[in-house]
């Protein structure tokens, strides 16, 4: 595809908006380059602090806490600041769309693959927090990274499918109504808890099969309602955070084969469309830039 | 960049109706059936319901075309003016021949690449170092990192930001910042080169400067595409025009020519014309100028700020005309 080839032979750009972006993200405050670390650390430790203390969250098996959120929270940051780009990707940055040829898909790209440097840059943070418990406490089970770490660069490669697919597909979308940015915006709050962040997908299985239910949520003969586990596995977050989980909690993390595939497959489908959608909204945005 | 900006591919195989009129030298611009159409209504945004409900009713009257059947042929090293008055289509096709915006008809084909003095200063930063900021935008535009290197110092000298070279870009004064973009945007190598009329470039001292080096990117035997408004300025630098009027080729000729039918047409259509125009300005500047006198008299107004050089009359004389 033409198209494809286009935005190949702009990979050198594409590079330069990248440095860019980091550039710009800390050229301007006194910490700079360290905000990457805390900005992720101060989340953790706000949901450590609210469902690991306060709510003291029961599963015994997601200890250390921290480390389990952290797991999942750098990921899904990754995510969540492209969602957040997505509104004003075109929007915003208009003076720099307009100033030159390229194309338009690199300003989605640009936004992903600039947030996934960020993202790399936040995993020594977890490396910290494995020797910190290794060394100081007498965990059991040890939390120290299983072969699973080998599933890696997959679910990255997954997520930045699935990432890339969201971008293209809400960029224009906010652009042309802004309404669809307040959505957007809404959504990503909600997103964080109806994805595997601060409980596990074992979690979940186990505290639907604990409650007890009335009879017209059940399928058949069942005794605790499956379909609800099989929707949230619909969504392609839960496959990718369920794979970078199980890295240091592989019992907590089921399925992690199967749900990465059809991760894999729901983010293709995401992708595709998003594409097909921005193609075609495309003229529509510079018109109104 | 040099693919073809083509929206509607299945057009691009069929060939202009018109034979090129220049067969032995080499195309720079070719645009074939050009259209687009913009909502009347300029209601920017659109409610969620409208993306929802369908749009098909009523799109015929909310709609009009901004540019239709635009065709036209440029040579290598041909400098070409685009005239017309507002909203007749100019930008709108400027934008087209630069690739930020997408024809619903037809298409248009560059070969090579574009130096667009359109937005000069569209990609700079503002909380980037000056150096930082040419890198990156010059990497934008295509230059390669050693290029940028090389041509660094002339940049900066041609600007005249030496003692800023690594202030962020948002403390500089807004004439240094266009003077930057100005002279990256002209440092390009690239065969085309893209002018809006809405370029200006600082103070009267670099008008004159920046001005030169356009005639020396011109005698390299550029391409130059340019929009504007002031008739001195299209005929010191074009040598073909190309008319506009409700967003169709009204003619397409020898400037001057060309020009005399605009401004014939202009006043047919009870405008004063360019004549007319320039009178009034001359008188309102008179009267400006006393103005200022008076005040700078009553020790308001330094007087060596008042710049009233609004249609370029310091520009230095026309350059030989070039043989295309």
């Amino acid at each position: 595809m033409a198209r494809t080839r286009a935005i190949w032979t702009n990979r050198r750009i594409l590079r330069i908006l990248i440095v860019r972006d980091l550039k710009v993200r800390y050229s301007d405050s006194v910490l700079g380059f360290a905000w990457t670390l805390l900005d992720p650390l101060l989340l953790t430790l706000v949901y450590w602090f609210v469902f690991g203390v306060i709510v003291s969250r029961g599963s015994a098996t997601e200890q250390p806490y921290i480390l389990w959120l952290l797991t999942g929270i750098l990921p899904f940051q990754w995510t969540s600041h492209v969602l957040g780009d997505s509104g004003r990707l075109l929007g915003n940055d208009a003076k720099l769309v307009t100033s030159s040829s390229l194309p338009r898909e690199i300003w989605v790209l640009r936004s992903v693959s600039s947030r996934f440097v960020e993202f790399l840059f936040t995993l020594p943070i977890t490396a910290v927090f494995v020797i910190f418990f290794l060394v100081f406490t007498d965990q059991d089970p040890a939390r120290v990274p299983t072969i699973w770490i080998l599933i890696l660069p997959v679910a990255f490669a997954v997520q930045f499918l699935f990432n890339v697919g969201l971008g293209l597909l809400l960029s224009p979308l906010c652009m042309l109504y802004p309404d669809v940015q307040r959505v957007v915006r809404v959504f990503a709050t909600l997103y964080r808890y109806l994805s595997p962040v601060i409980y596990g997908v074992a979690t979940l299985e186990v505290s639907l099969k604990a409650q007890s239910w009335p009879s017209w949520m059940l399928i058949g003969d069942q005794t605790w309602p499956e379909w609800v586990l099989t929707i949230y596995s619909l969504n392609p977050l839960t496959g990718i955070l369920n794979a970078y989980h199980a890295v240091l909690f592989p019992d907590e993390a089921p399925d992690v084969l199967p749900l990465l595939g059809l991760a894999a497959l729901l983010s293709a489908v995401i992708f595709i469309y998003g594409w097909w959608l921005f193609r075609r909204l495309e003229s529509r945005v510079l018109k109104e830039l | 960049m040099d693919a073809p900006m083509a929206a509607d591919t299945s057009g691009s195989s069929a060939m202009p109706e018109a034979p090129p009129e220049t067969v032995d030298a080499p195309v720079a611009i070719e645009a074939h059936q050009l259209g687009v159409k913009f909502r009347r209504n300029r209601i920017r945004h659109r409610r969620l319901s409208d993306l929802i409900r369908q749009e098909k009713q009523g799109r015929a009257r909310s709609e009009f075309w901004a540019l239709r059947n635009v065709s036209f042929q440029i040579t290598q090293g041909e400098s070409v003016g685009i005239i017309g008055a507002n909203g007749q289509g100019k930008s709108t096709l400027l934008k087209l021949v630069a690739g930020t915006l997408i024809p619903d008809e037809g298409w248009v084909r560059l070969v090579g690449g574009v130096a667009p003095l359109v937005n000069i200063s569209g990609g700079f930063k503002a909380d980037l170092t000056v150096r930082d900021n040419l890198h990156i935008v010059g990497g934008l535009h295509g230059m390669l990192r050693d290029e940028v290197e090389e041509r660094f110092d002339d940049i900066i000298d041609f600007a005249e930001v030496g003692d800023f070279v690594d202030t962020p870009f948002r403390h500089l004064s807004s004439g240094m910042r266009t003077r930057v973009a100005f002279s990256l945007i002209t440092s390009l190598d690239e065969p085309t080169v893209i002018i809006d009329e809405t370029l200006s470039v600082g103070d009267r001292s670099f008008k004159r400067k920046a001005y030169e080096r356009l005639d020396t990117m011109l005698a390299g035997g550029r391409t130059v595409f340019i929009v504007s408004h002031s008739e001195r300025q299209l005929q010191r630098l074009c040598t073909r025009g190309i008319y506009l009027r409700r967003g169709r080729v009204q003619a397409d000729g020898d400037i001057g020519e060309v020009l005399q039918q605009y401004n014939a047409d202009r006043e047919n259509e009870g405008h004063p014309g360019w004549k007319g125009e320039r009178k009034r300005a001359r008188r309102e500047r008179r009267q400006r100028r006393r103005e200022a006198g008076r005040l700078a008299a009553a020790g308001l107004l330094p007087t060596d700020n008042v710049d009233f050089d609004e249609e370029g009359e310091d520009l230095p004389d026309a350059p030989a005309p070039r043989q295309v």
